[in-house]
């Protein structure tokens, strides 16, 4: 199973990448246009870092493109690979290809290993591949996953604000590690057991019907999450002016 | 005598397939196409040459077996098994069977026993009736 | 040697798999409730009943590919680690990596399955290329294609869900004969859905005739045969149901059900044997008048 998954990964993969052929032709144009000093490497560089956000929600959210473009859900429940394996199978081949990404984008811009972009991938990652059963549009998806991680951005300022005001870290405008961590992990988790509740009873049945766990799970607990962050972010707006 | 002969199925019978095929084995060992210590096609050959369940072949050799029929021996297969006298016992069980259907089909027709055996005795030795004979062989009789 | 093993089949079989009060619906509507069936080792069943009555559902509810609403799927206890792995099922939906070419979908049965080789005399027959992609297959090769891929798995249980009669009859041929020729190697177990009984008819054993989700018929076939009689006369016999019936000028034929030989002399008109075809027409006439 996992030579397919591999393959499919590097489909996807296949389909970010191919973006970066934009660049060399839109350096020529514009070394034919405006006679600047523009570094062709910087813009390879910056686009190359978009590609490798892009690629993480793609992968994430096509990860059961093969079985619906298909039709191959009911071969696949009929197979005797646990549906844990089948996870982790799938996960394994886009993860490599998203960390291959992650350490040439490190290298290129000489950046420390342990940064935040990491953590942003993986967040962006797993959301998608969370959201992946429900979404049958890309583009939908896409969207999806923005809203996500604005929610999410939002969601460590606050939380970080709160950590600091109850004495646990020393700045308010730091966003530790550990404080990105845990706003991520509260964001992913109520999605992440939806996925896999769904996953786990998933069978032939067309997948519509299947898609409850999303509504009972996910939904509400995104609700209340925004619910508090709108609470406390005016609160957090009024101190931050408060400060200037 | 042709060593092969052909079984037919009907699936229309109210008798059961395994019954027909028995009949069949039975017919052509009385009738000397099958000889003692002969060997009976292996279950997988047969079942593929009838395409009927190889389950209803087992059942088939099995109740020859029980009825001393045939005789299987382990790793070779199924082998006629000639009682003379139980085969004239069959035989006539059959020929009764046969025969009864046959005569009450004729009294039907409004033959009495004398004008029947008269007739049957003339038809045997018409021209037509071996040719008849032969037609109604080949159709798997 | 083989005929001896053979032999001990006829022995009682032990029950390979079976159904445990079995609920089903597809959103309001509901298929099975409570449905029970047991289905002995070794076993040719044919499962068959109108358009839509539950048939293919509950072979997908037996290869795990659906979730019971509630009840189970008990299986023996050699397959009840991993019944998966030795059930072979293939249903009209043919479903499929259809993107894949002929050889990689090959590639990953036999990785999934763990299988060195697959038999693929049946593919290499129907002249199959093995670098066409699975989607480019015309119905009858699709069909003959995942026949192959689930024979090579040697299963114990075989659930074949209409597929039979979407192939041309020497195809169908072929594939039965395999089935045969695996038949009488082992023991195996097969519940087919069917609506079509030319060419399997003699392989079956035992019918069983769904009707709103439960078994409304369930005989084996010479026994079915026995009790399911075409009475031709003026007048519908007085001492049994009568199924369905045609209607002529003069006369009638009358499909009765249960026949027994003992009733023979009571009954007034021609009494006709059947074939399963027109069994099974019977039964589900009078379901339609």
């Amino acid at each position: 199973m996992l030579k397919k998954e591999f393959r499919d990964a590097l489909k996807r993969l296949g389909e970010c990448l191919f973006v970066l052929i934009g660049v060399p032709l839109g350096y020529l144009c514009d070394k034919l246009i405006v006679k600047f000093g523009w570094d062709f490497l910087n813009i390879f560089k910056s686009v190359f870092i978009v590609v490798v956000f892009i690629y993480a929600a793609y992968a994430g959210v096509t990860i059961f493109l093969a079985e619906k473009k298909d039709r191959a859900f009911e071969y696949l429940c009929s197979l005797p690979i646990s549906k844990r394996k089948i996870l982790m199978n799938k996960i394994l081949s886009r993860i490599s290809f998203l960390a291959a990404l992650y350490f040439i984008m490190i290298f290129m811009t000489k950046r420390n290993l342990a940064s935040a972009e990491g953590l942003y991938l993986i967040f962006i990652f797993l959301v998608s591949l969370f959201l992946s059963l429900s979404i049958d549009s890309v583009v939908i998806g896409l969207l999806g996953i923005s809203l996500l991680f604005s929610t999410y951005v939002f969601a460590y300022q606050i939380i970080s604000f709160m950590a600091w005001k109850f004495h646990v870290i020393s700045q308010p405008f730091s966003h530790p590690f550990f404080v990105q961590f845990i706003s991520a992990l509260i964001l992913m988790a109520p999605f992440g057991a939806a996925f896999w509740k769904i996953l786990k009873n998933l069978d032939a049945k067309p997948l519509k019907l299947q898609m409850k766990p999303y509504y009972t799970i996910a939904l509400p607990s995104f609700l209340i999450l925004v619910a508090l962050i709108i609470k406390f972010y005016g609160e957090y707006i009024s101190w931050a002016r408060n400060l200037k | 005598m042709n060593k092969f002969f052909n079984i037919k199925v009907d699936a229309k019978s109210a008798l059961p397939i395994y019954e027909q095929v028995k009949r069949s084995i039975k017919l052509a060992i009385f009738s000397g196409r099958l000889e003692d210590g002969d060997q009976v096609r292996s279950i997988r050959e047969l079942s593929l040459k009838l395409r009927i369940n190889p389950n209803t072949i087992i059942k088939v050799y099995s109740q020859l077996e029980a009825e001393g029929f045939l005789i299987s021996r382990p790793g070779a297969g199924y082998f006629v098994k000639l009682d003379r006298k139980k085969m004239q016992r069959e035989k006539h069980g059959l020929f009764e069977e046969l025969t009864t259907e046959y005569v009450a089909k004729m009294l039907e027709l409004g033959y009495s026993m004398d004008e029947l055996i008269h007739e049957i005795r003339k038809y045997g030795r018409n021209s037509s009736f071996e040719k008849n004979l032969k037609e109604f062989e080949s159709a798997g009789y | 040697m083989a005929e001896t093993l053979l032999l001990k089949r006829i022995l009682r079989s032990s029950r390979v798999l079976a159904t445990r009060d079995l609920s089903f619906s597809y959103g309001k509507h509901s298929v099975f409730k409570n449905f029970n069936l047991d289905v002995p080792e070794g076993q040719v069943c044919l499962i068959t009943g109108i358009n839509g009555v539950g048939k293919s559902t509950l072979l997908r509810l037996i290869a795990g590919v659906l979730k019971p609403a509630s009840g189970k799927i008990v299986f023996s206890e050699r397959l009840a680690k991993s019944p998966k792995r030795k059930i072979g099922f293939i249903s009209d939906m043919l479903s499929l990596y259809e993107s894949l070419t002929v050889a990689q979908g090959i590639d990953f049965h036999k990785d999934i399955y763990g299988l060195h080789q697959i038999d693929d005399s049946l593919i290499r027959h129907t002249k199959i290329g093995y670098s066409q992609k699975i989607k480019e297959l015309s119905l009858g090769q699709r069909t003959i294609y995942h026949l192959s891929l689930i024979l090579s798995l040697e299963p114990e249980i075989l659930l074949i869900d209409e597929v039979i009669h979407s192939i041309d009859a020497y195809l169908r041929k072929l594939f039965l004969d395999q089935l045969i020729q695996l038949m009488s190697q082992r023991r195996i177990t097969v519940v087919m859905v069917n609506l079509n009984f030319r060419d399997i008819e003699h392989l079956v054993e035992r019918v069983i005739l769904l009707k709103s989700g439960e078994i409304a018929v369930d005989e084996e076939i010479h026994s079915l045969k026995a009790k399911v009689k075409k009475i031709i006369s003026t007048r519908p016999p007085t001492c049994l149901s009568v199924l369905s019936q045609n209607n002529f000028s003069d006369h009638a034929e009358f499909y009765v059900y249960p026949f027994s030989e003992a009733l023979r002399d009571d009954i007034e008109g021609e009494i006709v044997d059947l074939d399963l075809t027109e069994i099974v027409a019977a039964f589900i006439g009078g379901e339609y008048a």
